[in-house]
């Protein structure tokens, strides 16, 4: 409260209600006394505290005059507005707006009562208005359609009825800044640590998308929605355009669409530290002010290429007459002779001034024809296939055609002769005379074979080369093989040791296998005892005991080490059957491993212990011995031994 | 400084004074005439050259619309009335909307448009509404018409009903450019 007091003008004023006073902290006058309080105080009575007074509600008037006739119990006025209260709560509630705003859109809408712009209108349109003008003014981020999803009102229709409530109470709403809503949408995309440096980012984008006239006449959410996929994804989140969708309500297109207005400008060239630093000066044109732009500059120049058209064909004859002047000009020219001197006159004397000269123009005639088939193409076809066949083929110059010569070019060359000269000019005379008769054709022939006689030579021989290389190389037998793609024979087998048998020398399963000791195992030529995991362990304390009681058992034991390992690895039936179900083998494989390197290390002691005994000298120094005997044994005993358990644990890890 | 505009659309409404039977009407041109009662109440006629549409209902009275200029729903109305064989002259002819649009050329800041409008606001304006959310356009309802702005520079002008109202308009139009369009127009 800024009050001051009167006395000395102190604006500390103390109010105490449990005394009910105003009183002035500087001077000490009491400027109040026995003042109304809003407090609650309580009374002690009978039954227990009770409240005195009673609570008085701000809106509501009393009721309390019940005994007057003909006044109504409630007001029409208070049923709007409390109905109108109830509303704004529900619709408020959904939306999470504080009770600030509920307030002050509970004010608007008394308003609108009093300016009967409720009347005729639903109570949930001019609510919902009321409430989003509130929004507006306070600058939250509500969306005019989160109102629409929760009244289920036609967004279109809340938006004419808020233009009409804005005009009738002459409230000048602030414009929707795409800004606002970028933070909101960050926190539904769950961007975790880094959503302040995201949001950062992508209101900067938006802010450069407002410079560059992407936002007017805009929605705010689709300009949101691209800049938050842009900031997002530069900050290594994934998310997809189908995620931005489903959260900021605008469809995939537009969002699609704004990327790439947003990429066509020059901002979104940079990258994204260069983006975070400059700020580039210039500022774009709004993309459908360019597409009108850019639809007339299309429209200008296809009116200028249509007169470029109509320009080039009124200059046609005129430049039909000017090449037919440059080539009879070229005739007499000695370029012309140069030109035409293929023909060979040095070579055939039989050809007399006259035919070489009516030769030398057909062919001059001939190349200008095809230099004129670039510019006036009009019958493609025969062309084209002119020139594939560019030389002068023997049909043309007049010679019979030869049956080497494929019978399908002659057939199309006979073709266009026919469609494309017309011979309306010509009399028969002339062309009688262009026609070689038997002698000339043998002449000619002659002629172009010397000429082009070797060229031909050489490609038929390559040709021929070719064709055995290829031959060559497809029956290559040391040609390289896929070994992906290698088909796998079926395996026939009598029994399951044969099959893995067949199996293992097929793959070569491993080079640290002797296969010998293996192929000793299939054909069962060491015993195969029942107890043998039983009897490696029945060793253990004997040897542990002492040497003593080793020596007793040595020999019996002796025979029985070399083939212990091998039997207690090998299980009471055949050993590879064992492979096919390896887990309880394995377990027993692993138990009869260690027995085998315990037995190992017995009969490594067991034999040193019998030489000391035997030496019976003085005994031999225990630490290298041992190593060098156990060097020893080993190449013996690991054969059988060793592999064994890697057989089986490698065949089996293979078959698994 | 002049707007040029041109006349896009032009809606007339005119009385024959005389009662139509549709049915022969639709069969006697089934060409250009489409007549379902269960659909709608009136005949449609679809007149090429110039294009336009005529409704044509019972009563006599016809509704011209796509016509690009007033002469031509002048003219429309005639053909129709030649169509069905009438002598007399129509008893009335009312130009009732009139659909122009022009183009600036120049890009606005519909914001700052906005804010102008309301600074000065004139007594003719009877509300400015620029809901981004809704349109992407800056409506302004004047009394007899309404102005569509767009970004782009485009206007929109409907709802008038004459040639002279429309021109006015677009003068206001200009002097409003001309005098405040340093804060929201961008070349």
């Amino acid at each position: 409260m800024g009050r001051t007091c009167p006395f000395c003008s102190s604006s500390e004023i103390d109010e105490d209600p449990s005394r009910a006073d105003v009183v002035c902290m500087s001077c000490g006058s009491v400027l109040e006394e026995s003042a109304i309080v809003s407090e609650v105080t309580f009374q002690e009575r009978a039954g227990g505290h009770d409240i005195v007074g009673q609570y008085v509600s701000r809106d509501r008037q009393q009721t309390g005059l019940v005994g007057v006739p003909g006044l109504s119990r409630t007001e029409s006025r208070e049923v709007t507005y409390q109905k109108g209260r109830k509303l704004i709560q529900e619709v408020a509630s959904q939306l999470r707006i504080n009770q600030h705003c509920i307030e002050t859109a509970f004010n608007f809408f008394k308003m609108s009562v009093s300016r009967n712009f409720t009347r005729g209108r639903p109570r949930s349109h001019v609510v919902a208005a009321c409430l989003y003008m509130t929004c507006r003014l306070e600058n939250t981020s509500h969306l005019l359609l989160d109102f629409s999803d929760v009244t289920q009102v036609n967004v279109y229709e809340l938006g004419k009825t808020l233009s009409n409530l804005t005009r009738i109470l002459k409230i000048q709403l602030p414009t929707t800044d795409p800004c606002l809503y970028v933070l909101r949408f960050a926190i539904m995309l769950e961007f975790g640590d880094k959503q302040k440096e995201v949001v950062t980012l992508a209101t900067r984008i938006v802010q450069r998308m407002k410079r560059d006239w992407m936002a007017t006449g805009r929605r705010p959410t689709g300009l949101c929605g691209a800049a938050l996929l842009l900031a997002s994804r530069a900050y290594g989140f994934s998310r997809s355009i189908s995620d931005v969708v489903r959260i900021v309500h605008i469809s995939d297109t537009v969002v699609r669409k704004r990327l790439d207005e947003f990429a066509s400008t020059p901002s979104g060239g940079l990258t994204i530290d260069e983006f975070a630093s400059v700020d580039l000066e210039h500022s774009e044109d709004p993309p459908a002010f360019q597409e009108a732009r850019r639809r007339a500059r299309e429209e200008k120049r296809k009116k200028e290429e249509r007169d470029a058209e109509a320009a080039t064909k009124e200059l046609a004859p005129v430049q039909k007459e000017i090449e037919n002047a440059l080539k009879a000009k070229l005739k007499k020219s000695p370029y012309g002779k140069l030109i035409a001197s293929s023909v060979g006159e040095d070579d055939v004397d039989e050809l007399s001034s006259n035919i070489g000269q009516m030769v030398r123009e057909e062919i001059i005639d001939n190349v200008y024809e095809y230099a004129d088939d670039d510019f006036y193409d009009d019958d493609p076809g025969p062309s084209s296939s002119r020139r594939i066949d560019c030389g002068p083929t023997l049909e043309f110059l007049g010679v019979k055609p030869n049956s080497s010569i494929d019978e399908s070019v002659v057939s199309e060359d006979e073709e266009i002769l026919v469609d494309d000269n017309d011979f309306d000019d010509l009399d028969d005379s002339e062309i009688d005379s262009y026609i070689l008769s038997e002698s000339e054709a043998k002449l000619k022939s002659r002629i172009w074979m010397k000429r082009n006689g070797p060229h031909l030579v050489e490609m038929e021989r390559k040709r021929k080369l070719r064709q055995e290389e290829e031959e060559a190389k497809a029956k290559d037998p040391n040609r390289k093989r896929r070994p992906a793609t290698r088909k796998r024979d079926p395996i026939n087998a009598a029994n399951h040791s044969d099959a893995m048998a067949q199996v293992i020398k097929e793959k070569k399963l491993s080079t640290k296998i002797n296969y010998d000791v293996l192929a000793e195992i299939e054909n069962g030529t060491l015993e195969i005892l029942d107890d043998a995991p039983r009897h490696a362990h029945m060793t253990m304390p004997k040897v542990l005991k002492g040497e003593q009681i080793v020596e007793p058992s040595s020999p019996a034991r002796e025979e029985e080490v070399p083939e212990a390992p091998a039997e207690s690895s090998s299980p009471p039936e055949n050993p590879l059957a064992n492979l096919l179900s390896p887990k309880p083998a394995f377990r027993r494989k692993k138990q009869s491993a260690m027995a085998a390197c315990l037995a190992d290390a017995a009969a490594a002691r067991m034999a040193k212990a019998k030489r000391a005994l035997a030496a019976a000298g003085p005994p031999p120094p225990l630490s290298p011995t041992p190593k060098r005997q156990k060097r020893d044994q080993s190449p013996v005993k690991s054969p059988p031994s060793n592999p064994e358990p890697r057989v089986t644990r490698s065949a089996a890890k293979s078959k698994v | 400084m002049g707007i040029n505009h041109r006349i896009v659309n032009v809606v007339a409404t005119c009385d024959l004074g005389v009662q139509i039977n549709l049915i022969e009407y639709a069969s006697a041109n089934s060409d250009v005439v489409k007549y379902d009662p269960n659909v709608f109440r009136a005949a449609i006629t679809r007149l090429t050259t110039p294009n336009s549409t005529v409704l044509v209902f019972h009563t006599g009275r016809l509704v011209v619309a796509g016509a690009k200029s007033i002469e031509m729903a002048r003219t429309q109305a005639e053909r129709i009335k030649g169509l069905l064989k009438i002598c007399k002259p129509p008893l009335s002819f009312r130009i009732q909307n009139i659909v122009t649009s022009a183009s600036l050329d120049k890009k606005l800041d519909l914001v700052s448009l906005y804010a102008q409008i309301m600074i000065h606001a004139q007594e003719k304006i009877r509300s400015v509404t620029y809901e981004v959310e809704i349109f992407s356009g800056l409506q302004i309802k004047l009394d007899h018409g309404c102005i569509i702005i767009f970004s782009t520079g485009k206007i929109i002008v409907t709802g008038f009903t004459s040639q002279t109202l429309i021109n006015q308009c677009y003068d206001e139009i200009g002097i409003f450019l001309d005098q405040q369009g340093h804060s929201f127009v961008r070349a």
